[in-house]
């Protein structure tokens, strides 16, 4: 596991923005044209609906959306660094981060694509913490983006009914370690080994002058796939454990945690990773898997814009977040929710 | 071990008592795919490992039990 810098100023936030989609796609749209049903997908994921783009639209459009709005919430529109942590970017070369920097009027920042998955925005988060304490940046853009769309077989009904589109965003600025909103430990973890649980199979270069595949099998490849079994246990067993490293670096007890704003994979990865951490029920469990799904690497800063706007998360709150994802990757931090407008259409 | 994995199944799988009889399935009992995984995490504390595969192929709470109690055996080199 990672080490944090234990020198330098504190990665501080200071704007919270989300974008969706607006189109809906409910558990009847799905039962209407795959074998499933509203009962059986609430039950296995607690999600009913999620978000689609439209025709055209990619990652980067997303990301602009999100960026934009928490650089409008942060009440400065500069930051010397953007970072953006996606699944789906809009192409394999170059990556998203420097055009999405343009489009916001940021041309000449550091800009770059982070990818764990839905561990991605936890993984961006250490880089922005780091970045910050090094003195390479004082304000860091960090968005989590996704078209999971765009990599979804439309005949899995598995994945087709847990992924969601979307992008969230956060401002960091230098500041102090005691202040509301700065970001406390940042855990890290990877497994390799498990590096076939969740994963494209095609694409990359390690598929290149594969020989035998029909056109149809290669097509196939280029779709998302999912053990599903096997990364629920592994989900739980990681985040959990992740969980208990940031709290216990830094020094909050499991009772003194007010918000714990878990990846939301899925309604029961969630309830059993909190209830081993001791988190029960109720206003603790940040929650929106309901209503859009899992949107992997725009699964965390969704989630806290969505629940700072509706506030279930509050100024003061002392918030717990973890993510487990593709790789097999993982993270967890800690933050007391600081007293910005979360800004979400 | 059969009664505590009873008590496992109705204070963590919303199982309730009526549902157990003689020769009763995982299946009967409304476990699904995940809760098989979760369940044979849960067992993990019991001392012997019961993978999600071999519940979904014995279904019987009965095979589970006598399966757990095998393996917890072994490790104890009884």
């Amino acid at each position: 596991m990672t080490r944090n810098p234990s020198r330098g100023p504190a990665a501080v936030i200071c704007g919270v923005g989300a974008w969706l989609p607006p189109q809906v796609v409910s558990n009847h749209d799905l039962a209407a044209r795959l074998d499933t049903s509203d009962q059986w997908i609430r039950e296995r994921t607690g999600i009913a609906a999620r978000r689609r783009v439209g025709p055209g639209v990619a990652t980067g459009d997303l990301a602009v959306a999100a960026g934009e709005l928490a650089l409008k919430s942060s009440g400065c529109g500069a930051v010397d660094m953007v970072v953006l942590g996606t699944t789906t970017p809009d192409h394999p070369c170059p990556a998203t981060a420097p055009e999405v920097a343009s489009r916001l009027g940021l041309t000449g920042v550091g800009a770059f694509d982070v990818s764990a998955v839905c561990s991605s925005f936890l993984y961006g988060l250490a880089t922005a913490t780091g970045l910050i304490a090094a003195g390479i940046a004082e304000r860091v853009l960090l968005i989590g983006a996704e078209t999971f769309s765009s990599i979804l077989d439309p005949d899995d009904r598995t994945t087709a009914a847990i992924f969601g589109d979307g992008a969230g965003a956060v401002v960091l600025r230098a500041g102090a370690p005691t202040e509301p909103g700065a970001i406390g430990p940042v855990l890290l973890g990877s497994d390799g080994t498990q590096r076939d649980l969740i994963k494209v199979p095609a694409g990359g270069s390690r598929d290149r002058g594969r020989a035998g595949s029909d056109a149809r099998a290669a097509l196939a490849d280029h779709y998302f796939r999912m053990r599903g079994g096997e990364t629920y246990r592994h989900a739980v067993e990681r985040t959990t454990e992740v969980a208990r490293a940031a709290l216990d670096r830094a020094g909050w007890s499991v009772d003194s945690v007010d918000r714990f704003a878990a990846h939301q994979a899925n309604a029961r990865i969630v309830n059993a990773v909190s209830e081993r951490l001791g988190i029960a029920e109720g206003p603790r469990r940040l929650s929106n898997i309901t209503r859009i799904g899992n949107t992997a690497a725009a699964s965390l800063p969704l989630l806290l814009a969505d629940s700072a706007a509706r506030g279930t998360l509050r100024p003061g709150d002392r918030t717990l977040l973890a993510a487990f994802g593709g790789g097999a990757t993982w993270g967890a931090a800690t933050v007391v929710w600081p007293d910005v407008t979360a800004l979400i259409p | 071990m059969y009664e505590d994995v009873k008590t496992l199944l109705m204070t963590s799988f919303q199982v309730v008592k009526e549902d157990f009889h003689d020769e009763v399935t995982l299946e009967e009992l409304g476990l699904d795919s995940l809760d098989l995984v979760e369940l044979s995490m849960r067992l993990e504390d019991f001392g012997a490992a019961v993978t999600d595969d071999e519940l979904a192929e014995l279904q019987r709470l009965d095979a589970v039990v006598e399966l757990l109690e095998q393996r917890c055996a072994v490790k104890e080199g009884r």
